[in-house]
């Protein structure tokens, strides 16, 4: 996945994802109902802004002393019967957990969800060495079987309605059509168990990793995230570095405000803590867990004025509130991460070159922040990333000229009066050479200027 | 908050979560209890490791001895925690965590005295980890067709919550 991107395309994604109504009719069904959710959700708890705080300083905390807190996981992981691995790039990543996977003679892996083995093209890479993976999670069962990517962190196959997952189940599963949830569900059941007991390996995701205890902590709600950590002999798991946590006492903080967040549930089904390897009298867990720490450009997040991006714990609530995001879905962003964090963390990751479109993915409306559990001032940081645009010269060359000459004319009444007089003479020509982005949305110059009105 | 409003707390957190809950008196009621909750013939598993289990499962007529082959487990749990209505299992005592994951039908029986009010007093209580801890809450569930809840997709279809002195 992270060869193929498209952010720069926005603009085309956005516009095809715009004229495809039933794309449109799923998006607005499931980012209103999660709204309302998640609303109702969070009045529960008594002082939310005091926990959003709460949530904000611990992760602020974590980021300013990362390096300490990743030594101390490692070292607690270690002794808990892990191997900690840290790689500095997808690439990296990628070949490490293909070689563990070869070396040990996988055939055949059952995968959690995880976004950060969608970031690293993980399954691709896997495939291609022979190895095949099973995407288990039931939304990223029905994408894997489509051949497509997630369009949402917490939902997948958000875009997607009963009807085309009913016909995808018949043609590809060779079952009866049905496009009743609970059926589908229950043939994903049927399909998946068999994968799980074959599989040699289970690769998962992590939403915490626990310096103190050397601990993995996985919010889910099917099982599957459970299946692939204790059922396999051998568990892979990979996160990426940001995601530490100081100690178990920490975590209640984040169970209150992330499934609530996320899809306003007061817990989600389940919440596994791993540590370390199945030891001596104990009859659960792998006897090989490897854990991948994937840096893959945080450390250079980390040291520059955009840092507060990375005390993101990916619930998505700043997705279903976006005016964007709800319009045009989550493929149209072109890679792993969509949305206010999406457009802030792929800019970042992926750099200017490749993303420089997503930078307008925003109205600067604000309802981001005023979601975002950790107090992640969006916002700020896509003005940030617009200025930064600007300056590495990715901006649009007549969006540039324009602004140079408005500059110029408003520092001078003369010039700006004269200038104002013929653009009103040669409007149509202003208007057809700027095309409807720019002149569609400026009001026409007015025949007589506002100080002309003034006594 | 008393040891009473903590057990209301619990149960009726456990019931929004979709778990079936039910209170019996002493050791006599939970073996009465059980054979009702996994009727037609199920298959159950059941450690049997303390007196409570023991008791549970005496007049469970149908039972298997791995967790695999089984319909139903039948297990006491590690603790509960009131503010969401979770059971916690773990890979204490030589327990299958996964006997709580892979049969269909999962009856957890509780001690009230293993009910802590809030997430923080039970991770307080845990100390160093074992390997494997899972809180549960309710029943395996997705919502990943349009948002539709459906119930069971990898793990339990049905939870029982057995809260017993």
């Amino acid at each position: 996945m992270s060869e193929e991107q498209t952010s720069r395309n926005f603009r085309a994604n956005s516009a095809a994802s715009i004229a495809d109504l039933s794309l449109r009719a799923a998006m607005k069904n499931a980012t209103d109902t999660f709204g309302t959710r998640r609303t109702a959700a969070l009045e529960a708890i008594a002082d939310l802004e005091a926990l959003r705080d709460k949530a904000s300083d611990v992760r602020m905390q974590v980021l300013d002393r990362l390096p300490e807190y990743l030594e101390k996981f490692t070292t607690n992981a270690t002794r808990a019967g892990a191997t900690v691995h840290r790689a500095a790039d997808a690439q990296a990543a990628r070949e490490l957990i293909g070689s563990l996977l070869k070396e040990r003679g996988v055939k055949m892996a059952a995968k959690g969800k995880s976004m950060v083995s969608e970031e690293i093209g993980l399954n691709a890479h896997l495939q291609a060495a022979g190895i095949e993976v099973v995407e288990t999670d039931l939304g990223e069962f029905i994408i894997q079987l489509e051949g497509e990517t997630p369009s949402h962190i917490i939902v997948p196959a958000i875009h997607k309605n009963r009807q085309q997952v009913g016909r995808l189940f018949a043609d590809r599963l060779g079952v009866p059509y049905s496009e009743d949830p609970q059926v589908l569900t229950k043939i994903a059941r049927k399909v998946m168990r068999e994968k799980f007991l074959a599989a040699d390996a289970g690769i998962s995701g992590a939403n915490f990793a626990i310096a103190e205890t050397g601990s993995l902590v996985l919010f889910t709600n099917e099982g599957n995230g459970r299946m692939v950590t204790s059922v396999p002999k051998l568990h892979i798991a990979i996160l990426s570095v940001e995601k530490v946590l100081p100690s178990l006492a920490e975590l209640p903080t984040f169970i209150r405000l992330l499934p609530r967040s996320a899809t306003g549930q007061a817990i989600t089904s389940y919440v596994s803590i791993i540590t370390g390897t199945r030891k001596p009298g104990e009859a659960t867990g792998a006897q090989e867990l490897h854990i991948v720490l994937l840096d893959n450009g945080r450390s250079e997040i980390l040291a520059g004025a955009c840092r507060e991006m990375l005390k993101c714990i990916r619930c998505g609530a700043c997705m279903n509130v976006c005016p964007v995001y709800r319009t045009v879905g989550g493929h149209a962003y072109g890679w792993t991460y969509p949305g206010p964090m999406g457009m802030v963390l792929t800019t970042l990751l992926t750099g200017m070159e490749k993303s420089y479109p997503l930078v307008d993915a925003s109205t600067l409306c604000g309802a981001c922040v005023d979601v975002c559990p950790v107090r992640i001032p969006l916002v700020e940081l896509i003005l940030k990333l617009r200025e930064r645009r600007i300056k590495e010269g990715y901006s649009d060359t007549r969006e540039r000229l324009g602004m140079r000459f408005f500059g110029a004319a408003v520092q001078r009444p003369e010039i700006f009066f004269w200038a104002q007089r013929v653009s009103r003479l040669f409007w149509p020509v202003i208007q057809k050479l700027t095309g409807k982005d720019v002149a569609g949305r400026l009001p026409e110059p007015s025949s007589r200027p506002f100080h002309r009105r003034m006594p | 908050m008393s040891r009473e409003e903590i057990v209301t707390l619990f149960m009726e957190k456990a019931a929004l979560a979709a778990a079936g809950t039910l209170e019996v008196a002493d050791s006599e009621a939970l073996s009465a209890a059980v054979p009702l909750l996994v009727q037609d013939g199920k298959k159950v598993y059941c450690p049997a490791l303390t007196q409570l289990e023991q008791a549970a499962v005496r007049d469970v007529v149908f039972r298997v001895e791995g967790y695999a082959q089984a319909d139903a487990t039948v297990e006491e749990v590690l603790a509960g925690i009131a503010e969401t209505g979770s059971i916690v299992c773990a890979s204490v005592e030589g327990r299958a965590v996964q006997a709580s994951l892979l049969p269909s039908h999962h009856v957890a029986i509780l001690p009230t005295g293993k009910i802590y009010a809030t997430l923080e007093e039970f991770f307080a209580s845990l100390g160093t980890p074992p390997t494997n801890v899972a809180i549960i809450t309710g029943p395996s569930r997705t919502a990943d067709i349009e948002l539709t809840l459906a119930i069971g997709v990898h793990g339990p279809e049905r939870l029982d919550i057995i809260v017993t002195a």
